[in-house]
């Protein structure tokens, strides 16, 4: 594999519980992400994929700089970024940019659409008048969006469009990475496949990488090259896309899939249902944290945590029993 | 919406599909008649159980709400009161329509909350409805639609707002329930993904009319309106990698000013010539009990 973009190697980070406002004290830790590793490879999208509260949002912010990592290295091109000087981590945040979920949110109301795409280049880098509004106006072409929005505010377009002009935002620095972080779930049905066939054109022309953050299933395979599954702050199986879609072994990937909603009534599978609710993030389960809701689960899930294992190419699971598959 | 003609057979469930602002919703709130000012119901009829619903009084209307048709709603932290024990929210449904009191009564509650797999549920009927999670609220939203053994429930979007497994684990539980009671259900979303796992009957709503309707087999297998066709290849498939999804151009039309004739036609990938008339075009039995409305057709 030619060398990562991005690297994360036991990336964790815990929220304190904390108790008392004069003396205080740490109850408890929730841990948000609990020691993951993945790899972003240039040109390619990876895929973090989960419920919610299983850390995904966590992670992104982590990568960008938006919280302070507890323990592991993030590293971008081989370096450390957590370790960078300040004129650095100016260079990397122009290289990394992200896209959130909900358009209406993300862009400030008062400000006409050309300086909110102009923003991010008057902070990065100093360029003329001149020099600013034909990046500007290149960024809009990118998206299809006409120039003349450019004077516009954002209220006066949808939440498709929204979505677009912070893609555009995005672009304009000519990133290398973009965070997006559930990028077409507060959009309607029909715009999703615009913004998602954008995301995708945009990524090949470019050749750039996307790590994104979704809890649709759908979604991501059609999207990504790579996923991660994660539970509870942690990579429970990481894979090719289709590698894992067509054969999951985690028992958690297992249930996620035969839970998400089939694409025609003949194909309508019997749902492995998962006994319980998800145990907080603070009081995690000894032994394998998935245990308690396995289906599987054996005595050694009780005994310790089980770390990604390689068990086919490229398909990495973390489960005692699959050790025995190969 | 605007001439909208569907019905619902006992144990039948109904997916009433579209984007937001297509009037599913309001299609919906107006079978219970609570359409919002300053919306009226201007003409047609709706018939429950061969009685006209459009011409019940308003005391008449309350002794069915509830009882009779009752709805589940999308959010259920707002549609629950977060002042009450879920227990007595329940149970006022209960006190209401069945007239039970005292221990009948909270034996009632419990056994309703035990149908929904509440688990403990004979200590959790005390808690509130923020000591729940997502998925256990809606479990009690729906407890409260069927307690009274209703004869038609509506669900709108019932489960946008939980999480996949949680999501599974509440069709599942609502299936069973249609099974057991003979309920009739009618399933407002935008994802064709519910109506292939719940649904028998499928009513797909552009702009404020149902402009196709058939079983659900024959829809997917068979979608005659361009509409319902772009929609179900805009959207990306859990079982295979599609190299390219349909893009709809443009927008929804906004129903404030709507333009004579079919609706879809400016976002329409074959319109011909008599698409441009200024009918809406009329609905036409397409075979196997598919109605669709396309001058394609016509």
């Amino acid at each position: 594999m030619a060398e990562a973009l991005l690297e994360v190697r036991g990336l964790k980070k815990y929220f304190p519980i904390t108790k008392g406002v004069i003396r205080t004290k740490v109850m408890g830790l929730v841990k948000s992400v609990d020691g993951i590793n993945f790899s972003i490879a240039p040109g390619t999208i990876f895929a973090l994929v989960g419920e919610s509260g299983c850390g995904k949002t966590t992670t992104s912010r982590l990568i960008l700089l938006l919280e302070k990592a507890t323990e592991g290295t993030i590293l971008f091109r081989g370096e450390d970024i957590t370790k960078l000087d300040p004129e650095r981590v100016k260079e990397y945040k122009s290289a990394v940019q992200a896209i959130f979920q909900d358009p209406f949110s993300s862009l400030n109301p008062r400000m006409r659409i050309g300086s909110i795409i102009a923003e991010p280049l008057k902070v990065q880098k100093r360029l003329g008048k001149a020099e600013i509004q034909y990046r500007v106006e290149e960024a809009l072409k990118q998206v299809s969006i006409d120039v003349t929005a450019a004077r516009r505010y954002p209220h006066m377009f949808s939440g498709g469009q929204r979505q677009r002009i912070a893609l555009a935002r995005a672009l304009v620095l000519n990133p290398r990475l973009i965070v997006l972080d559930e990028p077409v779930s507060a959009l309607d049905v029909s715009i999703r496949a615009q913004t998602l066939n954008l995301l995708h054109d945009l990524q090949r022309a470019l050749g750039i990488s996307y790590l994104l953050i979704s809890h649709d299933l759908a979604t991501v395979r059609y999207m990504s090259h790579h996923v991660g599954v994660m539970y509870l702050g942690r990579i429970v199986e990481r894979a090719e896309c289709e590698s894992l879609y067509d054969q999951p072994f985690h028992p958690y990937t297992q249930a996620l899939l035969s839970a998400a909603l089939p694409s025609h009534p003949d194909l309508v599978k019997d749902e492995i249902m998962l006994p319980g609710e998800v145990p907080s993030a603070a009081a995690l389960p000894p032994g394998c944290r998935f245990n308690p809701r396995c289906l599987h689960r054996e005595s050694i899930c009780l005994d310790y945590e089980p770390e990604l294992r390689l068990i086919r190419e490229n398909h990495w699971v973390a489960c005692h029993r699959q050790k025995r598959v190969d | 919406m605007d001439g909208v003609d569907f019905s619902v057979e006992q144990g039948m469930a109904l997916g009433l599909v579209g984007e937001s602002g297509c009037g599913k919703s309001i299609t919906c709130l107006s079978v219970l008649r609570v359409v919002p000012e300053p919306g009226r119901i201007e003409g047609g009829e709706i018939l429950f159980r061969g009685e006209d619903l459009v011409k019940k009084s308003e005391p008449e209307m309350r002794g069915i709400r509830g009882k009779h048709i009752s709805m589940i709603l999308q959010d259920p932290m707002s549609s629950l009161n977060p002042a009450y024990s879920v227990g007595e929210q329940v149970a006022e449904a209960i006190r209401i329509h069945q007239r039970l009191k005292g221990r009948s009564l909270w034996a009632k509650v419990l056994e309703i909350l035990r149908l929904v797999r509440i688990p403990s549920a004979e200590s959790r009927m005390y808690d509130y409805p923020h000591m729940f999670s997502g998925g256990m609220r809606q479990r009690v939203a729906g407890a409260i639609a069927v307690s009274c053994e209703p004869g038609l429930l509506i669900a709108d979007e019932p489960t946008t707002s939980l999480d996949v497994t949680t999501q599974a684990i509440f069709l599942r539980l609502l299936k069973d329930i249609q099974k057991k009671s003979g309920l009739a259900m009618i399933f407002i979303t935008h994802d064709f993904g519910i109506v292939a796992k719940m649904c028998d009957q499928v009513a797909v709503m552009y702009a404020g009319k149902i402009i196709e309707n058939a079983p659900v087999r024959e829809i997917f297998n068979n979608p005659r309106h361009p509409y319902t066709r772009a929609l179900m290849d805009s959207v990306p498939k859990l079982e295979k990698k599609v190299s390219r999804l349909f893009n709809i151009p443009g927008q929804p039309p906004s129903l404030y000013d709507l333009a004579a004739g079919c609706a879809f036609k400016p976002r329409c990938p074959s319109g011909e010539g008599k698409c441009s008339s200024d009918e809406f075009p009329p609905v036409v039995e397409v075979g196997n009990g598919h109605r669709v409305r396309c001058w394609k057709y016509g």
